[in-house]
């Protein structure tokens, strides 16, 4: 195992990580609007560090900027998705939890 | 033990599943959710059988047969919807 | 293709566990989700078989397509009333039936599984026959080749049931005065700004797997599904990019009518139906997949929108 490949790991890892805490929110979050928050940051940016663990393993540029605009694309769609669902969820009047 | 093995036997659990929840569901649209997960367990068998025999290459044939097939799928999945969104006008809801 | 690794073991530990999911959430859009969930899982299982054209068709079509489908058949389909009790309508035939259903399902498992344990590896006579014929087929991909050269015939009657489909649910479903393509609008300036950022390019990646699934994974039909992805897209989100009612029905079969002329056209020039020279093979099938891309795109996106008409309000998560 060389050393890219230990810091592939790590970053790996690291972005499972963040994933966890995504899904944990999603769990655990008490309205849709949290949920919505720890989706969006959380998983996005596990994402990343997944994709930099993956374009240390198959370097090159076409790989990279493959790489770079799955990212983007996913960033792009995640925060049109959350706005969408947020919107929604304002207009039907669910309102924002607070601490009791 | 091989990967295909492995998805293979993977595939035929899907198919119970699939079976067994088409037959004993009550909703509509669930039973069409179960001939959906059926279709996809019997591909995931086709295809790991096409990963066992063959060399480096797999057998293309059972490629297209289920690429096929899942537009066909696709195909009944909608009409059999759009029937079950008409026969629901006067049924108790949606939840099982 | 090495051992089994760790990938493997989950992911095939995955699928069954989000099927039974699918089943036994009590709520269908629940369900539905994991079933979403649970294509695109399978599409990694597509691509651990080294089958990247299914994973392609899986991801597109079986999860995206079919996930819209779904959701939107739910969205019309008034729920019961907030607050009432399940009623629980435990009889004898109903248990008889769900028993019977269970051991059926381990009986299809047990024999399903001594099928896949005992399947011989000798490779199939098919097999060898196609990798003979490959280098005449005009494309380098195998899978495409089959698709549209060695088994044309069944990609021809694939996507005449394809029309069929939208013609049953053109019938069954929308509102027959609704405009070509109706569905619900989501009016609001992001996602407005997102459509047009997207539009083009998912209509270059269209393109793209059309013209690389010759020789590589791709294709006609998973082209169609992000051209058809695309259209859902821009009529969700309002771009002006209707098409005329009249002009609907020459795309929804021209396709297929084309890929009709050309079959035929080879009885005149070769003396068989479907029979393509080797050396012009690539170009008429080049011209039967643009319009499959297009044919099948329309057909996919009606499928999506006369599925049922503008969702009532009260129904909903």
């Amino acid at each position: 195992m060389t050393a890219t490949d230990l810091l592939a790991a790590a970053l790996a890892a690291a972005g499972s990580l963040f994933f966890v805490a995504g899904t944990l929110g999603l769990i655990r979050f008490p309205d849709v609007y949290s949920r919505l928050h720890a989706l969006t940051k959380a998983d996005n940016v596990g994402l990343g560090l997944i994709v930099l663990a993956t374009f240390l393993r198959a370097p090159g540029v076409a790989n990279g900027l493959k790489l770079g605009a799955v990212w983007l694309l996913i960033l792009f769609a995640s925060a049109v998705a959350g706005h969408l669902i947020a919107r929604e969820a304002l207009r039907r009047g669910i309102r924002p939890w607070r601490r009791p | 033990m091989t990967p295909a093995l492995l998805y293979g036997l993977s595939g035929a659990l899907l198919v119970a599943i699939g079976l067994a929840g088409a037959i004993a569901s009550r909703s509509l649209v669930r039973r069409i959710l179960g001939f959906n997960l059926l279709g996809s367990g019997a591909f995931i068998i086709i295809i790991a059988f096409a990963r066992r025999v063959a060399g480096p290459v797999p057998d293309p044939v059972s490629h297209a047969l289920v690429l096929t097939g899942i537009v066909v799928t696709v195909s009944a999945t909608a009409v059999a919807l759009a029937l079950a969104v008409r026969l629901h006008d006067d049924e108790d809801g949606r939840d099982e | 293709m090495n051992g089994v690794g760790f990938v493997d073991m989950l992911l095939a530990a995955a699928v069954p566990a989000l099927a039974a999911a699918v089943m036994l959430y009590r709520d269908l859009f629940r369900a539905t989700v994991v079933f979403i969930v649970l294509g695109l899982t399978i599409a990694l299982v597509w691509v651990r078989l080294d089958a990247p054209d299914i994973a392609l068709a899986e991801a597109a079509v079986g999860a995206g397509i079919t996930g819209a489908l779904f959701m939107r058949a739910l969205g019309a389909i008034p729920g019961p009333p907030r607050g009432a009790i399940a009623v629980d309508r435990v009889s004898f035939p109903w248990l008889a039936v769900r028993g019977a259903a269970v051991v059926l399902a381990a009986v299809a498992a047990l024999l399903l599984a001594w099928a896949v344990l005992t399947v011989p590896s000798s490779e199939p006579v098919v097999t060898r026959l196609v990798r003979d014929a490959a280098p005449e087929s005009g494309v380098g991909n195998p899978v495409t080749a089959v698709l549209l050269n060695f088994r044309g015939y069944d990609t021809l009657l694939e996507v005449g049931v394809l029309l069929l489909a939208a013609l049953g649910v053109s019938t069954i479903g929308a509102d027959r005065h609704a405009a070509s393509l109706g569905g619900t609008r989501v009016r609001g300036p992001v996602i407005l700004a997102f459509a047009h950022f997207m539009l083009p390019g998912l209509a270059v990646v269209a393109a793209y797997l059309l013209w690389i699934g010759a020789d590589q994974p791709g294709g006609a039909f998973q082209g169609a599904a992000v051209l058809a992805g695309a259209w859902l897209l821009s009529a969700f989100a309002g771009v002006a990019a209707d098409v005329p009612a009249r002009r609907m029905p020459v795309l929804l079969a021209g396709g297929f009518l084309l890929f009709l002329l050309v079959a035929a056209g080879m009885i005149a020039i070769n003396g068989g139906l479907l029979r393509f020279a080797p050396a012009t093979a690539k170009w008429w099938l080049l011209l039967i997949e643009s319009g499959l891309l297009i044919s099948c795109a329309a057909i996919l996106a009606t499928l999506v929108f006369r599925l049922t008409d503008d969702e009532r309000p009260e129904a909903g998560p």
